[in-house]
């Protein structure tokens, strides 16, 4: 757009389908974060009928953690706790919120 | 000190409810958010969340806020002690305080710190205030203990004075003294009055007599009005409040016991200057309650005296006659047993009763009977001795005990003389009346065994007397009777045996040892009557002189020693005779000097010269008649006449006595002679006696030498003595005596 003396103003749009819920499978939150877990939870749920569960972290930077409640028969607690302070503890601040999506596959065999 | 709790320092005021889904707004520095799920009153308390945590996270919600809150809590009743090791533990500075689970406040660090200080600042004041407190009271102490150290003095004064059931002058001085003590007055006193209100005793101090008697003046004007309380005399009447007795305040007490008044007590001028306070009221009422009570008892105890006394008389003595009645003569019987159980005394027991005593009751009424039963019981005790018990015993019957006699005789004696003083008439109103008794007469020679077999044998004696015509005594033995009759036959003949010349004078010669002669001769007195023979003087002496014959008796002997002592000496025979002397001469009729005029007469009569005559008294008629026998024994000395003591060791002389008493010999009794050969003892008092007489110059004569080794023995030992008796010669009549010796 060429510069003028007229002034204009351009709205540009990107416009997608609301998803419901607006996370799919859990939620990272920085100990400082502007919102707090609970505060957070209470909202999920009234949004989505999905449960969350809410796993508080004994850390410097992460404080809680909000998953999808059935994803937690796929993954101990555990293994979620280990997965999330190995791989996003460095790329989370403790102010932030990370939305992350999670594809667990389980491989199954039977040992005779 | 008490133990402080959470309850005492929790705090509510700082604390904001809110619900776990707001966000912090209006935020004071001091505020405390209390958590509430749903409500903040009801709701579930979820945590505290102070300014710190809000700072963090300014936009979180109170539940997020409060999410890292410590779900530790107190309850109201936590000590404070524990609280703070539960703050120290967790590092916090509050915590919530939950009242059964639900919230009641916050206890914070500081708000305790606030309480523990704030308590020790209060436990300090209080400490100050106390120690204050302490000192004062210990100041108080002090001086309370000093007055209590004086009121116990002044008490223990009071109650050692009340200590005494009686209420004796010196008791009540005491007392009053004690009170004014007590209560610091000047003055105080005790007036007991009369049931006429006249005043009956006053002891007291300060007060003078005109002070008191204006003041019981006053009282008695006011006697009808007086309280029963201390009451200042000052208001009560004119002449008080004028003070006319000059006195600035008078309190009156009364002592009353039982709507009774027994006086008042009256306290005036207190040292202090001070009035009359309450406690002065109490102390001098407690006296007065006090003093009452033993003048109530004192007064309780003489009635009760009065009816013992009474009681004790009515149930001992006779109410006609005065008396003893029949219980109190069981009870001198009863002591006559013992008596005679211990001592084998002889004892009488005369029952007297009034001949035809009802003639007189039927005839001249019974007033006169009583009258007369009265005047019989003054008349009987007329002959009898102090020692003797006389009884009413029933209706007319009288009953005499007699613990001190001797024989039967004395009895007889003493019921002869009741007899003849019944033969005066009795004078009742304007009768004469004559009335006769008659006598039983129980004599027990070792005493009453039985209160019973005396009584039962003196009645018996008496119905024998009645029996027997009246007007006389009757023993209850025959034997005794007997004894009786033949002593008064005896004492009848011995009365006229003078007169019938039955009486002989005997002599028996007294021997010088030394050279053998005769020195003296023993007048003795025999009897010879025509009927019963020659009587024994041992018989008819002592008839003699219970009879008091002994006295004309003796006049008669010591004429006739004279008499015959003169004859022998006008026919050339210069005998000396000795005549012995009793008690009864002695005390004749009271008149001391009778015996020595007797004497004095019959020497002058026959013209014999005094030294012719001799008088022998015993040793226990000189020794119990001292004061008598001195005076005459004196006089006939002086006269010429020798005297000797008789029966010499059978009594109880006193050396000293001897030495005064004007004797010329000594004379040894017969009973140291009898054994003196075979006796080393009788030997020993006779050397002893002889040896005696020697150093006070007396003469000694020996009686009753009776054989050749008695004489041996004075001979033997060179004893200068005079020796008498049978070995030499029997007593003899003048006539062979003078044929003898011429």
């Amino acid at each position: 757009m060429p510069l003028g003396s007229e002034s204009g103003s351009y709205i540009s749009a990107r416009i997608s389908e609301y998803k419901m819920p607006p996370l799919r499978d859990m939620l990272v939150m920085g100990k400082d974060a502007p919102i707090g877990c609970i505060a957070m939870k209470r909202a999920l749920d009234l949004l989505v009928k999905t449960p969350y569960e809410h796993i508080e972290v004994d850390d410097e930077v992460i404080g809680d953690i909000l998953i999808r409640q059935s994803l937690l028969r796929r993954i101990s607690k555990e293994q979620l706790m280990d997965f999330v302070l190995t791989h996003t503890k460095s790329l989370l601040g403790s102010d932030e919120v990370l939305h992350m999506e999670l594809d667990i596959d389980v491989h199954l065999s039977r040992v005779k | 000190m008490n133990t402080l709790f959470v309850r005492d320092c929790v705090q509510t005021d700082l604390v904001q409810y809110v619900l776990d889904e707001e966000r912090p707004r209006k935020i004071d520095k001091n505020t405390i958010f209390a958590v509430f799920n749903d409500n903040p009153k009801d709701g579930k308390f979820c945590g505290l969340v102070t300014l710190q945590e809000v700072s963090k996270h300014p936009n979180w919600i109170f539940a997020d806020l409060c999410k890292s809150s410590s779900p530790i809590f107190v309850t109201p009743e936590t000590p404070i002690e524990q609280s703070l090791a539960m703050l120290d533990i967790n590092g916090q500075e509050l915590l919530p305080v939950l009242d059964q689970e639900r919230f009641a406040g916050v206890i914070t660090r500081t708000a305790i710190f606030e309480r523990i200080a704030s308590r020790k600042q209060h436990l300090l004041t209080q400490s100050h205030t106390s120690l204050e407190q302490i000192e004062q009271e210990h100041q108080q102490l002090l001086s309370w203990s000093k007055r209590l150290e004086e009121l116990h003095d002044r008490s223990r004064d009071l109650l050692a004075c009340l200590a005494t059931i009686s209420a004796e002058p010196e008791v009540k001085y005491q007392g009053i003294n004690a009170l004014a003590k007590l209560v610091q007055c000047h003055s105080a006193s005790v007036q007991l009055i009369d049931k006429h209100y006249s005043i009956t005793d006053s002891v007291g101090i300060g007060f003078t007599d005109e002070q008191l008697s204006i003041l019981h003046h006053c009282l008695t004007l006011h006697k009808n009005t007086l309280p029963e309380t201390p009451q200042l005399l000052n208001d009560l009447c004119l002449e008080c409040k004028e003070g006319s007795h000059s006195l600035s305040s008078v309190l009156m007490v009364p002592i009353r016991r039982d709507a009774h008044t027994f006086g008042y007590i009256l306290l005036s001028e207190k040292l202090s200057g001070q009035q009359f306070d309450k406690n002065d009221e109490l102390f001098a009422l407690s006296f007065a309650h006090t003093l009452s009570l033993a003048l109530d008892n004192a007064q309780k105890l003489k009635q009760v005296e009065k009816v013992r006394h009474d009681l004790d008389y009515l149930a001992h003595f006779d109410a006609l006659t005065g008396l003893p009645n029949r219980a109190l003569l069981t009870d001198r019987l009863q002591q006559a047993v013992k008596l005679a159980a211990q001592k084998k005394v002889s004892q009488a027991l005369l029952f007297i009763d009034l001949d035809d005593f009802k003639r007189v009751n039927d005839s001249l009424g019974h007033m006169v009977g009583d009258a007369l039963l009265a005047e019989v019981a003054k008349r009987l005790p007329e002959s009898l001795s102090k020692n003797d018990t006389l009884t009413r015993f029933a209706g007319d019957e009288f009953v005499v005990l007699m613990t001190y006699i001797n024989e039967p005789v004395d009895a007889a004696n003493i019921a002869e003389k009741i007899i003849s003083s019944f033969h005066q008439p009795f004078v009742i109103d304007e009768h004469e009346v004559f009335v006769s008794i008659s006598i039983g007469i129980a004599f027990f020679n070792e005493g009453i065994d039985s209160v019973d077999q005396a009584l039962s044998d003196a009645d018996n004696a008496l119905r024998h007397a009645k029996a027997l015509g009246k007007n006389q005594y009757h023993f209850f033995s025959d034997e005794m009777n007997n004894s009786v009759q033949n002593h008064f036959e005896l004492e009848n003949r011995l009365r006229r045996a003078i007169a019938d010349s039955e009486l002989q004078l005997y002599y028996q010669p007294k021997i010088d040892i030394v050279n053998g002669d005769t020195v003296w001769f023993e007048a003795l007195l025999r009897w010879h009557n025509a009927e019963p023979g020659d009587i024994s003087p041992s018989i008819f002496i002592p008839i003699a002189e219970k009879s008091g014959l002994i006295v004309s008796i003796g006049e008669w002997v010591i004429d006739q020693a004279c008499k015959q002592a003169k004859q022998w000496l006008d026919s050339g025979f210069p005998a000396h005779i000795s005549v012995n002397l009793s008690a009864r001469q002695f005390l004749h009729t009271g008149k001391p000097n009778k015996l020595f005029e007797l004497i004095e007469a019959s020497l002058n009569r026959y013209q014999l010269p005094a030294e012719y005559l001799e008088v022998e008294i015993t040793e226990n008629l000189m020794m119990h008649h001292l004061n008598e026998s001195f005076a005459i024994l004196e006089k006939l000395k002086n006269i010429g006449v020798k005297i000797f003591i008789d029966d010499f060791g059978t009594g109880y002389s006193s050396l000293s006595y001897i030495k005064k008493f004007p004797i010329h010999a000594l004379k040894i009794d017969k009973s140291f002679i009898d054994d003196l050969v075979n006796d080393e003892n009788d030997a020993a008092i006779v050397t002893a006696i002889i040896a005696m007489a020697k150093q006070l110059k007396l003469e000694v004569v020996v009686e009753g030498v009776e054989t050749e080794e008695q004489l041996a023995f004075f001979r033997d030992n060179d004893y200068a003595v005079t020796v008498q008796g049978y070995y030499f010669c029997a007593p003899l009549p003048a006539n062979e005596i003078r044929y003898i010796y011429q």
